[in-house]
């Protein structure tokens, strides 16, 4: 496989298997206004988010995510395992992880915050309330918090 | 989305003055102008803002001035008896005796609290505290802002995101 090209800097790492949810997200991105300047890559599955994370295979280029959004239920990796492998990395573990999922189950939520999730996002079903979700999302997490500012090795 | 029931918050901060100030900026109405021009996008935009922090659920706001104190509180000793569970927590690092990073790490290490959201509020904006923050298990990052409409900006985007976006644990029944 030939190695992928990165931009400089990745904002966000989409880890999300449904085509219509990544369209989704990247709309909603887009039409914050400040958006404009944001990277956003997607892995496909749980098995691409590790291969971006550990720049392995096509991987090998690619940049530290600043911000990591992730859904629950992914083909070949679960979700849960894959925050749990990051917050268990003493190198990955400060990068913020947001779970975006359209699960509500207190189990997953519970589970989520105690693996060590920054935070839980329930996908809401109507349209609108998805943008604004993923718009204030953006709002707070790019504008307001303070993201680690890591060496891009 | 969400419970509408009354929110928790702790904030730890040795300065009185961002304990007030933070008290008086989370869960307060939004301001709307008076001087609205017959303009319907103006009124709209207006109406939209209201609609939106009526989704906000109503929120306590109990203070504490150290690591040491929040502990208590956390634990439910001494005066804190009674004390209800926070939804989240508020807290800057720069605290009298025990430290902020420190108060980070009893709290994660903690079964009974580590869920509970950490949002470290810090007038430090060296990249070894963000990093060690994050490390140390907070949930977010940020630097408080010195000008007071910026400082209730974040409150408000904070109280934004925290309250309406994303789903808090549910509280323990303990």
């Amino acid at each position: 496989m030939r190695p992928r090209i990165f931009p400089k800097i990745v904002d966000i790492l989409l880890v999300e298997n449904h085509s219509g949810d990544v369209r989704l997200v990247e709309e909603a991105l887009r039409e914050g206004k400040l958006l404009d300047g944001l990277n956003v890559e997607l892995a496909a599955d749980g098995q691409e988010a590790l291969d971006f994370l550990y720049r392995k295979g096509p991987f090998a280029d690619a940049p530290r995510p600043r911000l990591i959004l992730l859904d629950l239920n992914l083909p070949k990796k679960d979700g849960r395992d894959i925050l749990d492998t990051i917050k268990k990395d003493v190198e990955l573990r400060t990068i913020p992880v947001l779970v975006l999922t359209t699960s509500d189950s207190p189990t997953d939520l519970a589970k989520a915050y105690e693996l060590g999730a920054n935070g839980f996002v329930t996908k809401p079903d109507d349209l609108d309330q998805f943008f604004e979700a993923i718009k204030d999302l953006q709002h707070f997490w790019f504008d307001i918090a303070t993201l680690p500012s890591e060496n891009i090795a | 989305m969400i419970g509408r029931h009354r929110k928790q918050v702790l904030v730890v901060d040795a300065n009185p003055g961002d304990i007030r100030l933070i008290q008086t900026i989370l869960g307060a109405p939004p301001k709307i102008p008076f001087t609205f021009k017959s303009d319907g996008r103006q009124v709209s935009q207006a109406l939209d803002q209201l609609a939106r922090s009526a989704s906000l659920p109503p929120i306590d706001v109990h203070a504490v001035t150290s690591a040491e104190a929040a502990l208590e509180y956390l634990h439910r000793k001494g005066d804190y008896a009674e004390a209800p569970r926070p939804d989240m927590i508020i807290m800057d690092l720069a605290l009298p005796k025990m430290t902020g990073l420190e108060l980070i790490t009893s709290i994660k290490a903690d079964k009974k609290l580590l869920n509970i959201p950490v949002v470290v509020f810090s007038g430090s904006d060296a990249p070894e505290d963000i990093r060690e923050a994050y490390h140390r298990k907070a949930n977010c990052y940020i630097t408080k802002p010195n000008d007071v409409d910026e400082f209730a900006k974040a409150i408000k985007g904070l109280e934004r995101f925290w309250m309406a976006v994303a789903t808090l644990p549910a509280p323990s029944k303990d």
